[in-house]
């Protein structure tokens, strides 16, 4: 039908947005048989949109797709999957109380007589099919939930192979992998390749991509900004265009770093803080007045330290934690709050804010005790108090008596802020604040850590926003797969040092795990 | 192509007015206890015509006397169902209360302010064994107060196996006269409502409730004592259930092992009647007293119009339906798949 030049998958001009966030603006893509595609970008530069358009699990507002030069529109996941594309998210979608041999083939199962499961054949296609690739080992009878997480891995990409595609996609597939199991998969993936699968790899590790990938595309804001064809990979001028050089230009106001903070003694001290599979030997200082990074890519332990912090693990966290001269081990968030820590989560839906609820009567929830008169409320203490806060942070809304939910994200955001600012606290944890915030929030949001910072509360900061963190932050801890893998602090705290220490760590260790190989 | 990129940036702020004017919001609020409102005048206009001695003190006297032991158990139920719990043990609650009364004021030689403590004391406590298993055992409210219900019901048969006991005239009339034209029920409704709603929700308990309800784990980030709170709207529900199960001693004056039954389900029915959400977070307290009466006088209308009992049901379940029904309708409209999941 189509020539060999045609590719088998091919996107144009791509774009997509969510409400007023621009996920993608006019991806190009296209994949040929037998080569494998590797997707690379910083957090939120539109790689997972990009995978779900592909999926047909979010459909594209402009742009096209091309199968075997053919044009196409997905209806739904299985759409794509009926023309040929089979994707391993990077959530696992497997029913951890079904055997193995029922998750690979789940809806299309083997029929006996029309009606009944063959479960023989069920077991031998499995089989077969875990056998292709080259993990005989793993039962088709046993039940999911008891396998390793890696096991499972393979599975979910068993269970995309069912169908005999033409196109695989592979998000971050490596991630939750130890270095032995990513080299069965990378062997995997070789195998597949030269069969004439054409595969989509998308990973945070530079080593793998160097390694297995025919051509490289970079993304950035939702931009395709560079592809490389095999060869001409080259990781200096890949992390300059996962950047971008008008970031660099855009920067925002520098912190006032030059302000000595050493000479205040700590407002918050932790030492060797490890949660087993979540971060491990943890330890900083925070001084008053003072703002500290927690950088790196998303799921390297930075969220889980603060999320521990604030008593959100129940157990099995490890070291030493000291607020405001106090010895914290924190097990459930009020025994945080008690100690003098304030937390602006990221998904402000599910936590910290009552959507049912007025803003007033979240903005004083803090602080019902202080606002009450005897043991009744007193409502005009509490409406003063509100009016107040709201007026500080410019919370834009037609009265403090409508629901929290009908308000904008933004607006949401800050309201969630105004409950904490509510109740003075000497360390507040800000984790994620921006996400899915306009511009326009976002600065005023900024505006309030620094009057934070200028009152002298020290700050914990988190962002998936790598550009974040110069404009705000005096000290950064960039994590790595649960460590510390870099401090930096003043000038040095730069986009391209962030990522840097993000991305260094993995590639030593994959080149270590070559060493050991060979 | 810069220009088209240009044009795909985000707008500067996201302005989109999803919010509803504040008087279509009160409205919506609002919109439960108003239906059940209009519901009850015109309930009563039709009992009225059948029969217009209802209008008279006695026939209005009457009428309150059907509703208010329901009503009682309806705003106890609600304030669990206002903190997103759900308690199925209230009909057993009221039916051993009810039976401790019967067989104690009586004949025990204790004085009746006695027993009236004890029994509110005992609804204290069954209402926080129902608040311990749930908020502390983490056993699912469904399936916690679903047992319950079977050990109060039980222990009220060990008490009274059958209907029998006494209650003291004075008890009895005090409870269910009338003053002039004013019954006496309906100040014992507002005497409770008045001692024990208003100072609940006029203090932080009351929003700390509502809060838990609407979001649990926003209440725990919040630094609330989630598990406290939840204990206290069951311990509050308790507390209603008893003055109820004492309400209906006076009414009946005697005890019964099967009279709380029909309160479980019917005190869900006049909340939600009555606009208070069973997912927790919303509701008023006039919705399910209203919700009660509107409830209370169409099953007693039913029994004057000489409607079978076997019909009563199923009317009652009709009526539910479509009340439900209309509710579900404002949301399929209001929302997309996954709002309407998650309310």
């Amino acid at each position: 039908m189509a020539d060999q030049n045609t590719p088998v998958l091919a996107a144009v001009g791509l774009a997509k947005r969510f409400g007023g966030v621009v996920a993608l603006r006019g991806v190009d893509l296209a994949l040929r048989q037998g080569e494998v595609h590797a997707l690379i970008g910083a957090n939120g530069a539109g790689k997972s949109t990009f995978v779900k358009v592909l999926a047909g699990v979010v459909r594209p507002d402009v742009g096209e797709i091309r199968i075997r030069g053919r044009l196409t529109a997905f209806a739904g996941p299985r759409a794509a999957y009926d023309a040929g594309i089979a994707t391993v998210h990077q959530e696992l979608s497997l029913f951890p109380s079904l055997s193995v041999a029922e998750n690979v083939l789940i809806g299309q199962e083997p029929r006996r007589g029309g009606l009944f499961v063959d479960r023989r054949t069920q077991r031998e296609r499995a089989a077969a099919l875990l056998d292709g690739l080259g993990v005989a080992d793993i039962d088709p009878d046993a039940k999911l939930g008891e396998l390793p997480l890696a096991q499972a891995q393979i599975v979910e990409i068993a269970k995309a192979l069912s169908s005999d595609p033409s196109v695989l996609i592979l998000d971050e597939p490596t991630s939750a992998l130890s270095i032995t199991e990513v080299e069965r998969l990378l062997e995997l993936i070789e195998r597949l390749r030269a069969q004439g699968t054409a595969i989509v790899f998308i990973s945070h590790r530079l080593g793998e991509i160097e390694r297995i990938a025919d051509r490289v595309s970079i993304l950035r804001s939702g931009e395709k900004v560079g592809e490389f064809p095999r060869g001409a990979f080259n990781r200096g001028s890949a992390l300059a265009l996962m950047l971008g050089e008008s970031w660099q230009a855009n920067r925002a106001a520098r912190p006032p770093a030059a302000r000595d903070l050493s000479a205040a003694p700590p407002v918050m001290r932790v030492q060797g803080l490890t949660l087993h599979r979540h971060f491990t030997n943890v330890s900083f200082e925070l001084r008053p007045g003072e703002v500290l990074g927690l950088a790196g890519l998303e799921g390297q332990g930075q969220k889980d330290v603060l999320f521990a912090l604030f008593g959100l693990f129940r157990r099995g966290l490890e070291g030493t934690i000291e607020l405001a001269g106090r010895r914290l081990r924190p097990r459930r968030p009020r025994q945080s709050i008690d100690a003098g820590m304030a937390f602006i989560p990221d998904d402000r839906k599910s936590l910290g804010g009552f959507l049912g609820l007025s803003i007033s009567e979240n903005i004083a929830i803090t602080v019902l005790d202080r606002v009450s008169r005897g043991l009744l409320l007193n409502p005009a203490a509490e409406a003063s108090l509100v009016q107040g806060l709201v007026g500080r942070l410019g919370i834009v809304c037609p009265s403090t008596a409508v629901p929290l939910g009908s308000l904008s994200g933004g607006n949401q955001q800050k309201v969630v802020v105004a409950k904490w600012l509510a109740r003075p606290m000497p360390v507040y944890v800000f984790c994620d604040p921006t996400r899915g915030v306009d511009a326009g929030a976002r600065a005023e949001l900024f505006q309030v850590i620094r009057e934070l910072v200028a009152a002298g509360a020290g700050i914990l900061f988190y962002s998936t926003d790598i550009s974040e963190f110069p404009a705000l932050c005096n000290r950064v801890l960039v994590f790595r797969e649960g460590h510390v893998s870099g401090t930096l602090s003043g000038e040095a705290i730069s986009e391209q040092n962030i990522l840097d220490l993000s991305f260094r760590e993995a590639q030593h260790a994959f080149r270590e795990a070559q060493h050991a190989t060979t | 192509m810069p220009s088209e990129r240009r044009s795909m940036r985000p707008p500067e702020s996201r302005s989109r007015p999803r919010s509803r004017g504040l008087a279509s919001q009160r409205l919506a609020e609002y919109a439960g206890p108003l239906s059940c409102a209009i519901g009850l005048v015109v309930v009563v206009g039709l009992y009225a015509l059948r029969q217009p001695l209802i209008l008279s003190p006695f026939g209005l006297a009457s009428l309150a006397n059907v509703s208010v032991a329901l009503a009682l158990a309806a705003v106890g139920q609600s304030i669990v169902l206002l903190a997103a719990g759900l308690d199925l043990s209230i009909g057993g609650q009221i039916t051993l209360i009810n039976c401790v009364a019967a067989t104690t004021m009586g004949n025990s030689g204790l004085s009746i302010a006695t027993v009236v403590v004890v029994c509110l004391l005992i609804g204290l406590c069954t209402g926080s064994i129902n608040g311990l298993l749930i908020a502390y055992g983490r056993v699912e409210p469904l399936i916690a107060t679903f047992c319950t219900a079977f050990i109060f019901t039980g222990a009220a048969l060990i008490i009274l196996p059958r209907p029998g006991g006494s209650i003291p005239d004075g008890f009895a009339t005090a409870l269910t006269d009338s003053w002039g034209p004013l019954p006496l029920s309906l100040v014992l409704l507002a005497g409770t409502v008045l001692l024990v709603w208003t100072p609940v929700f006029g203090s932080p308990l009351g929003r700390y409730i509502v809060a838990v309800g609407d979001d649990a784990e926003s209440a725990r980030v919040s630094g609330l004592p989630v598990r406290r709170i939840e204990l206290a709207s069951y311990m509050l529900a308790g507390l209603f259930a008893a003055v109820a199960a004492l309400f209906l001693a006076a009414e009946t004056t005697s005890g019964d092992p099967s009279i709380g039954q029909i309160y479980t389900m019917n005190s869900i029915a006049a909340a939600v009647l009555g606009g208070v959400s069973l997912s927790g977070g919303r509701g008023t307290l006039i919705g399910p007293i209203l919700g009660s009466f509107v409830l209370a006088i169409i099953m007693s209308a039913l029994a004057v119009f000489n409607v079978s009992a076997f019909w009563q049901n199923f009317i009652e379940g009709l009526i539910l339906m479509v009340v439900l029904g209309l509710g579900g309708l404002r949301l399929l409209a209001a929302g997309n798949w996954l709002t309407l999941f998650r309310q």
